[in-house]
């Protein structure tokens, strides 16, 4: 009886410790996201580099680059971070392109698309898949702040 | 019976008149004949070179300096159009219809120079398009010169290079064509104008379009 517990929880550590691990993935992924889009609209508004460089690029590397980083630091970015990172972008995106909403709408979407090498991906396409990734990484940060709270509590 | 067959013969060709009336006329706008595999058409009778081409909506928001450039090209993501002719079959069009190139663009006095060759008249259509419309109208210029689009041929250069311009907004050492308005580095160094589609008139991202080049009257 004192075996199977000990095993349990052995489990129940293991569970917890790749849980731990994936949610580092995941949210430093997504704030590598964000801040590739971020620095990919910056440096696309000058002229000369986004003639010569396909600023696209940024993001994919900034994507897998913070996961990298944060795991060899060992500790994880807070959501507070990644909202705080939609905003800054927000504000950019303004700041560049006034309040076209086409441009709004559209440039992140052409840089996600350029960045994956994506150009036989419609618009639209790109449109839906930059929503879901701050949809879902929003989503899933609640969530596991929901969960978070939840053990907590039950201990 | 007589006034009969008179009345219904005036039926019918009442009828005929009414419904000739109201069928909807074809509509102006020119049909694609062009495919990925034959982009390119040399008219020799009508003296033109229609090449097929993407149209790239990034550029209706970011400003570039490539108005047509082949997509298997280097700069092929960074124009307007992305032509689905490579510049070469582009430049053996022009020069089969007799057009004369300029070739007077180099590196070192691009910055200073204005392209030269035969003047070019360039067209844009695509299907459901209401006519085919000029650069001017389907690429802003923030000064609202008009195009002057010359041959400028470049051929070494755009065979060394490999960036595949066809059609460049400013006077271009390495573009088949470009336009004598402005010199190298008007856009990107001096920032004397900006370019971009114009998305009220162009068709959305992704859509195909024929540009049409011939000799400006």
């Amino acid at each position: 009886m004192v075996a199977m517990n000990k095993s349990n929880e052995g489990k129940e550590n293991l569970c917890a410790e790749a849980g731990e691990v994936y949610y580092l993935v995941y949210s430093s992924a997504l704030i590598g996201f964000t801040l590739g889009l971020i620095l990919a609209v910056l440096a696309g508004s000058r002229v000369w580099l986004e003639m010569r460089l396909n600023m696209g690029h940024l993001i994919p590397v900034v994507t897998v680059l913070c996961p990298v980083l944060t795991l060899w630091k060992g500790s994880a970015f807070s959501y507070a971070v990644f909202l705080m990172e939609q905003v800054v972008l927000l504000i950019i995106l303004l700041a560049i392109y006034g309040f076209d909403a086409g441009a709004l709408c559209s440039v992140p979407a052409y840089l996600f698309r350029e960045g994956f090498h994506g150009n036989s991906l419609s618009l639209t396409t790109a449109r839906v898949m930059v929503c879901g990734i701050f949809l879902g990484g929003n989503l899933l940060w609640i969530y596991h702040g929901i969960n978070q709270l939840y053990f907590r509590r039950k201990k | 019976m007589n006034k009969g067959l008179i009345l219904f013969a005036t039926l019918i060709l009442c009828c005929s008149v009414i419904t000739f009336g109201i069928l909807p006329t074809a509509l102006a706008s020119a049909k694609i004949t062009l495919t990925k595999e034959k982009p390119i058409l040399v008219d020799e009778k009508e003296k033109s070179v229609s090449v097929l081409a993407q149209v790239n909506g990034k550029y209706f928001y970011q400003t570039t300096r490539h108005g047509v450039v082949y997509s298997g090209g280097s700069n092929g993501d960074k124009s307007v159009f992305r032509s689905y002719a490579s510049d070469q079959d582009y430049y053996n069009g022009l020069m089969k219809l007799g057009f004369a190139a300029g070739n007077n663009m180099t590196k070192d006095n691009a910055a200073k120079t204005f392209v030269q060759g035969d003047l070019l008249e360039v067209t844009v259509t695509w299907d459901g398009a209401k006519k085919e419309y000029s650069l001017d109208e389907v690429i802003i210029d923030s000064n609202k010169k008009p195009f002057l689009i010359r041959f400028g041929g470049n051929q070494k250069n755009a065979l060394q290079f490999k960036t595949g311009c066809l059609l460049c907004l400013d006077s271009c050492p390495v573009g088949i064509t470009s336009n004598a308005n402005y010199t190298m580095g008007a856009v990107e160094m001096r920032s004397e104008v900006i370019f971009k589609g114009n998305d009220k008139v162009l068709p959305p991202d992704g859509s195909l379009v024929v540009i049409k080049v011939k000799a400006k009257k």
